[in-house]
């Protein structure tokens, strides 16, 4: 992407937008890798991600005429692929557990800092540049997994995806206040799962005792 | 300054804190709670190696390329396209599961039948076994209520009980006046046939439905049937449940 300035992205959105199938595969290649993470996050299987994210793209081709020239269209794709998310959900009548539920924000423990060793063993270590072992990252994927909906995409698309609170609001056409919180939220729970689930995390991430 | 009732930081305060989302006052109000509170430092310090690990979980390699083809755009529409996923397939398989059930469940409809028909013909067996008995001694007043009594209850719980199964409760409940309503020119007036049998029919000796000796026969095979069906279709419920 990085040989693309906007320009060139918004030329190609406006030839997609005139039935340009050429032009639209190239914001296809541009944009699969970041589709294909963000599905595969929020489902958490490989197959089923590969076939939503295709899903994903033929709906945006057949639905890019609604695309707004100016916006985010990295939001606005990323909300197509929330809904063919959640047709997937709903058409496999598996919502993600609700089994954390009872764990609201208020009913954390909130003392000591229980995940301090499972990052980073040290703060001079960018933990972003190393590699998470696969049994992290399961767990993570996991944890995942077990937030509502909502909540999940706002953490994936904030903290996986790295889009910012506005990109998040429009591509899920909620209020900022929403995304806040969900991502609040979402993010909670999800530490209160790899906390629960501590013992699971290898060695290096266990925590001290406190 | 926003603090929730124990007089802590509101998670989202502190998550809204990482990302830089909280105006400078509300930093600067934060930030003095923070230098102050253990659990609010440790929370925030859990919300931020949270979004760490987030932010260092690797990209996962594209497993192929995802540009369009014609083809795939002539294809119906994309929801119902997605090809079988596993969760899917799981789903298919319970369902599978399920239809075979539901057919079974209407296989299952002929054995049952066949057991409430048995049944019926076991009730009419011993009916008349039962209605053989009072001719056969001088009808004593406590068989004759005791047959009373299951003849009755015969019709009440079929529906599709022959005619003089229906007829005999009536005949039978009005004692000794029921011969006035029977054709029947019998001795044994209470056990007396249904007006729509005729009475001119040609009946083997030992069978002869108008002789108690005849009933006692009839009744016997009549119960010797039910019985067998009764087998038959519980092996064959049984059968069909095992599949």
């Amino acid at each position: 992407m990085a040989n693309f300035t906007r320009d060139d992205e918004e030329q190609l959105i406006a030839r997609s937008q005139h039935g340009d199938i050429n032009a639209f595969n190239q914001l296809v290649l541009l944009y699969q890798q970041i589709t294909y993470n963000f599905v595969l996050r929020m489902v958490g299987d490989q197959d089923v991600a590969a076939d939503l994210t295709q899903d994903t793209f033929i709906a945006a081709f057949r639905g890019i005429s609604s695309f707004h020239q100016g916006s985010s269209f990295r939001a606005w794709l990323l909300r197509i692929a929330s809904n063919v998310v959640y047709d997937y959900w709903r058409r496999v009548q598996r919502r993600p557990a609700e089994s954390l539920d009872q764990l609201t924000d208020e009913e954390e423990p909130r003392g000591g800092s229980l995940l301090s060793t499972l990052a980073a063993t040290g703060p001079e270590e960018n933990p972003e540049e190393r590699l998470l072992n696969q049994e992290l990252q399961e767990l993570i994927q996991r944890g995942l997994q077990e937030l509502p909906p909502d909540q999940r995409i706002a953490v994936v698309l904030c903290d996986v995806e790295g889009l910012s609170y506005e990109e998040i609001a429009e591509g899920t056409q909620s209020a900022m206040g929403t995304v806040r919180s969900r991502i609040a939220r979402g993010r909670a729970r999800l530490r209160a799962y790899l906390a629960q689930h501590r013992e699971l995390l290898p060695r290096q991430y266990r925590l001290s005792n406190e | 300054m926003a603090q929730n009732q124990n007089g802590h930081l509101p998670i989202e305060q502190l998550s809204a804190l990482l990302d830089k989302q909280l105006s400078a006052q509300e930093v600067a109000q934060a930030e003095a709670h923070l230098r102050d509170c253990q659990q609010c430092q440790g929370m925030l310090n859990d919300l931020s190696q949270t979004v760490a690990l987030l932010h260092a979980l690797p990209q996962p390699v594209v497993p192929r390329s995802f540009v369009l083809s014609p083809e795939m755009l002539r294809a119906t529409t994309p929801s119902q396209e997605p090809a079988k996923p596993v969760t899917i397939q799981l789903e298919e398989r319970r369902q599978s599961r399920r239809t075979p059930k539901g057919s079974l469940a209407r296989r299952s409809v002929l054995p049952r039948t066949m057991q409430v028909m048995c049944t019926l013909v076991a009730l009419l067996g011993f009916i008349f076994l039962l209605s053989a008995i009072p001719s056969i001694p001088r009808a004593s007043s406590t068989t004759s209520s005791a047959s009373n009594g299951s003849t009755t209850a015969a019709p009440a719980t079929s529906t599709m009980a022959p005619n003089h199964v229906g007829v005999k409760p009536a005949t039978q409940s009005e004692g000794t006046r029921s011969v006035k309503n029977s054709t029947a020119t019998h001795q044994s007036s209470s056990t007396s046939s249904p007006a729509t049998a005729p009475a001119t029919m040609q009946w083997p000796g030992f069978l002869d439905p108008f002789t108690p000796g005849g009933r006692v026969i009839d009744g016997l095979i009549l119960l010797v049937l039910a019985l067998l069906g009764l087998v038959i279709a519980s092996r064959w419920r049984r059968g069909v449940r095992a599949i």
